[in-house]
């Protein structure tokens, strides 16, 4: 009986962790289950957990039959009836001769009191080696003789063409096609202000908080070495200049965040930081803009780095 | 027949024992350091107490001191009562003993300072290598002598593994340990880049192999049967799985190297020697547990076979577990990332460890004639360390799925959701502290173990001298009809140990040979050349602080880390690596395209103060490498050793090296003092080894300094300006 009742136990809990992983499953054929890694890893995980869960039913049971024996025997003929079918499936697998019959087994040999038994190999053992080893000769056949599956770079080349198509999937449907022809300077403030928090995170290192330059040049001056319209700013930020340790900021900043930046950077011009860095590259004349509105850029670009740096 | 009576020496089986335990907690505190030391960067306080030294240390410690010593003191147990003999030369015994203790404290006083060959558990520098080489020999000899000197014709399954273990951790020891001598403590291994890589793993791999798995399954079937006082479960498995696991442990060392620049059939061959590799380790777990058959009733009692069984547990799910991180799929998740050390210390922690202390446990009493001071505290320290254990592994699982997950999370615009590295450092923080209190439990635990030798030694007499006595081995003795076939190899010592010489050699010769031998293996790429003068002078100084504990320098080909690092590393690119650097773990980001990514500014504050380039980076502070003067003194002769590796350096270059090396120091110093605004003397060893950084990974472009181009040219000095 209690055997059954482990046996549903276990069935309960694989399907559980069935459910799990379909849970995780949002599109595609089963197939796709398993090329995911993170399945792979709930399937093991359940797997782990299964073997758990018998072997705390098998210590309980081993316990209770221990408890049992200390009172006397009161085993029930029935119990042992049901567990039948369980018992020759267990013993088909594992081969094993009973400890009470273990002299049938035993060999001739006695190292310093060590007796050696001679159980038969265990079946389930034995059939798994096989599968390994068929595992083997198909992996190989299937990577380098047949060519069915992708070696590494084949995999990378496959990997990239998959994740290029997905992103012009996306960038279709994306208000997010800003790129160094079209980019406009931003004047809405709470894209400006993620422009700051960006460059807090990102740029501030080599430049500074406040712009003034460390490691990076100044960008607070009127000093510009490569060029300071909304669209060369851009251009630096995206592709860097990797010559000066400039770093491309291309794969780690989505468009529009590049774009935010690039326009929290020109907000930065004439504010005075604490420290600021000698001039390089070329003076660059400011447009002319009307003084009242000049003030109002500075004050906007003056709150925003107070606000971001209240925010950090 | 007259019986011969003859005394065993528990002498020498005492001083290992107790040398496990000494070294054992000095290895494991070392580890409690080095993982609070992650939580608390400001642990780094010296130059010889910072991370990356002090983990190779550790890692030594581990593997060498604590078990080493204890698979001595149960070697010297076991065998000769299997052999009913006592060890043939006391003289060899005393040698292995103070000689292994000699080579503990080398590592000691060398490894925190900065030498090292860099290899992982190869670390030792030359002059020790070779002191170990002559350690174990006298100690296999030892063996060899007692086998053949034994009064018991059969081989018992333990001394099998004994063997197998003798002949390949020489063979792996003296083969990964080739390297070209410069002075006393400085060597370049005579491989390079993906052949040295290669070899390493062949040996890091086995290390684990020969080293943490057979001679403790030796132990394993010596000392469960004696304390369960049952008969072990099958001979007909011990003979099918101990030549399965040599043949098979042997080939899997690339799954190490997976979706690196090794050659993809040598990628294949470790994986699915790997999945082969699953049932023969099994194998010994189910012999192990079988054996207890019938005695599961004494393991509620009994804290030696508690600690056994877990050990052969733990023993069953690591070798579940590392052949499936061999599969591909698995492993792109799983390099590089803390599930790798997870893995690790569930099988140091759990398999080792727990056999270690099961065996003390019973062996101490035992040679002091007394029975242990307290079972409840064996027991506390059973229970304590378990929780250890999984306080130190489970936040280790988390953490490597956690990290690897961000790395490779994209946004769907096509960027990288955690574009900065840090971002996926910071957030394993808490998993650390978790961790590294997990060692704390473990090492308690060792510390009331500690407590109740000291305790059951007191109450107890030590028998120096156990007596014994049994027959000679008969001379007319003949084979009875229906002997079983491999009854024949266990009479004959000989041909066993040549046997699984053979075994254990095939594997290796089929995956280095050609990888050295065969051209195409290593496709060559043009535009490589060697580094210059002072870029050398900086590798070394990468390798004195270990910065590959923490930094890879391979960019594997996957989108997610073409997209962080740049372009994957090649095979071609490494061909003047003596030794490879490629990492095994990153704590901190990939190294190999940096080079050109930062300026020189950058590194120099980096260096100097991590925190102030990343904010909430946990690498340890380097500020000495702006204050010490680059010794310079063996240049030439490390310039010449190179050229002897085949590194093509002109006879020029090398006669004008120090003025090369002056001339590309000066630039790169006038280049810091005009950005960071203070005198950066060329001399500094920041110098070099930000030119050295800066040099990796750059040479696919094609585009190459001066002070490159002259390493290989004739004629005289150009580039000084």
């Amino acid at each position: 009986m209690k055997r059954l009742n482990r046996t549903i136990i276990v069935f309960v809990v694989l399907l559980m962790a069935g459910a799990a992983s379909l849970t995780t499953l949002e599109q595609g054929s089963s197939l796709e289950i398993m090329s995911n890694p993170t399945n792979w890893l709930i399937v093991i995980s359940a797997f782990f957990l299964v073997i758990a869960f018998m072997a705390t039913f098998e210590a309980l049971d081993a316990m209770k039959r221990m408890v049992r024996g200390q009172q006397g025997s009161e085993a029930s003929e029935v119990e042992e009836e049901e567990s039948d079918w369980v018992d020759g499936l267990l013993h088909k697998l594992t081969d094993a001769t009973p400890v009470e019959n273990e002299e049938e087994v035993e060999t001739d040999h006695e190292y310093d009191g060590i007796r050696e038994l001679d159980n038969n190999l265990p079946p389930w053992w034995l059939a798994g080696f096989y599968i390994s080893i068929a595992f083997a000769i198909i992996y190989l056949m299937r990577f380098h003789v047949l060519g069915t599956a992708p070696l590494s770079q084949e995999e990378l080349k496959i990997e990239l063409a998959e994740a290029e198509a997905a992103k012009e999937e996306y960038l279709k449907t994306a208000a997010n096609l800003v790129d160094e022809s079209n980019v406009e300077a931003l004047s809405d403030e709470s894209r400006l202000l993620a422009g700051a928090d960006i460059f807090m995170k990102n740029c501030a290192v080599c430049h500074a908080n406040d712009g003034g330059g460390g490691v990076g040049p100044n960008l607070t001056d009127p000093y510009w070495i490569h060029g300071n319209d909304i669209k060369d700013v851009f251009k630096t930020v995206k592709y860097g200049v990797p010559a000066k340790g400039m770093i491309p900021w291309q794969d780690q900043l989505s468009a529009s965040e590049m774009q935010e930046v690039a326009s929290y950077i020109l907000t930065l011009q004439g504010t005075t930081p604490a420290d600021p860095k000698e001039p390089q590259g070329d003076l660059v004349e400011e447009k002319v803009e009307a003084p009242a509105e000049d003030s109002a850029v500075d004050s906007t670009a003056t709150e925003v780095v107070e606000e971001a740096a209240a925010s950090l | 027949m007259h019986a011969e009576t003859f005394y065993y020496d528990n002498k020498i089986v005492r001083n290992f024992t107790i040398a496990t335990i000494i070294w054992g907690v000095i290895g494991l505190l070392v580890g409690i350091w080095v993982a609070f030391s992650l939580v608390f960067p400001e642990m780094n306080l010296t130059p010889w107490l910072t991370f990356g030294r002090l983990r190779a240390l550790h890692t030594n410690g581990a593997i060498f001191a604590f078990v080493g010593n204890a698979i001595f003191a149960g070697v010297y147990y076991s065998l000769p009562r299997l052999l009913k003999t006592p060890m043939a030369s006391k003289l060899l015994s005393n040698i292995n003993f103070w000689g292994w203790q000699l080579i503990i404290v080398s590592a000691v006083a060398t490894l925190p300072f900065g030498i090292t060959g860099s290899k992982e558990y190869a670390e030792l520098e030359w002059p020790i290598d070779i002191g170990i080489a002559l350690v174990w020999v006298a100690f296999g000899v030892n063996m060899f002598w007692t086998i053949l000197k034994r009064r018991e014709r059969h081989l018992y399954v333990a001394i099998w593994f004994y063997i197998a273990t003798f002949v390949t951790v020489t063979v792996l020891h003296v083969v990964n340990n080739l390297e070209l001598p410069i002075s006393a403590f400085k060597s370049y291994s005579i491989f390079a880049g993906v052949q040295d890589a290669l070899v390493q793993w062949w040996y890091g791999h086995n290390a684990v192999a020969f080293f943490l798995t057979t001679p403790v399954l030796g132990l394993m079937y010596y000392f469960v049967p004696k304390a369960a006082n049952r008969p072990v479960y099958s001979y007909r498995l011990s003979i099918v799985h101990f030549w399965a696991l040599i043949f098979i442990y042997i080939w899997a060392g690339p799954h190490h190297l997976l979706y690196t620049s090794l050659p993809d059939w040598a990628q294949s061959l470790g994986t699915v020697f790997s999945i082969m590799l699953i049932f023969p380790s099994w194998g010994g777990m189910i012999n192990g547990l079988l054996t207890l058959r019938g005695a599961w009733d004494k393991v509620r009692d009994s804290a030696v076979l508690k600690f056994f069984v877990i050990a052969i547990t733990a023993y069953g799910m690591s070798t579940l577990e590392g052949p499936l991180l061999s599969l591909k799929n698995i492993n792109a998740i799983a390099h590089y990332t803390d599930w790798i050390p997870a893995h690790v210390h569930i099988g140091t922690l759990g398999w080792n460890g727990f056999m270690i202390f099961g065996i003390i446990y019973w062996l101490m009493p035992k040679m002091y004639k007394t029975s242990l001071f307290s079972e409840k505290l064996a027991n506390a320290h059973f229970w304590i360390g378990t929780t250890g254990i999984l306080f130190w592994a489970l936040p280790m699982y988390v953490s490597g799925w956690t990290q690897s997950l961000m790395w490779k999370e994209f946004n769907p615009d096509g960027t990288l959701v955690y574009g900065n590295f840090l971002e996926t450092v910071t957030q394993l923080i808490p998993l650390y502290a978790t961790r590294a209190i997990g060692g704390s439990l473990y090492v308690v635990g060792m510390l009331i173990m500690v407590y109740n030798v000291i305790k059951t030694v007191a109450s107890g007499s030590f028998q120096a001298e156990e007596e014994a006595s049994a027959p000679a081995l008969a001379k007319d003795w003949k084979a009875p009809k229906n002997d079983y076939w491999h009854r024949l190899i266990e009479r004959k010592p000989v041909q066993l140990m040549v046997f699984a010489t053979i075994a254990i050699l095939i594997g290796g010769i089929v995956e280095i040979v050609p990888t050295i031998m065969v051209k195409s293996n290593i496709p060559t790429i043009e535009d490589v050349k060697p580094y210059t003068a002072l870029e050398l002078e900086g590798r070394d100084l990468y390798i004195r602080e270990a910065c590959n504990a923490c930094h890879s320098q391979m960019v594997r080909p996957f989108r997610s880390e073409v997209a962080r690092y740049g372009e994957y590393s090649k095979a071609g690119e490494f061909v003047y690596d003596h030794p490879f650097l490629w990492g095994s773990k990153r704590t901190g980001p990939d190294l190999h395209r940096v080079g050109g990514k930062y300026p020189h500014s950058w590194h120099y504050k980096h260096m100097v103060q991590p925190t102030s380039m990343s904010a909430g980076s946990i690498m340890p502070t380097y500020e000495w490498l702006a204050t010490n003067e680059l010794d310079t003194e063996l240049l030439s002769k490390k310039l010449q050793a190179m050229q002897t590796l085949g590194v093509p350096y002109s006879d020029e270059y090398i006669a004008n090296a120090d003025a090369h090396l002056m001339a590309q120091a000066e630039e790169i110093a006038a280049d810091l003092s005009k950005d960071l605004g203070q005198e950066v003397s060329p001399k500094e060893e920041m110098v070099a080894l930000i030119a050295y950084l800066q040099r990796l990974g750059i040479d696919i472009k094609g585009e190459h300094s001066e002070h490159v181009k002259a390493t290989t040219a004739g004629g005289t000095l150009t580039a000084e300006k």
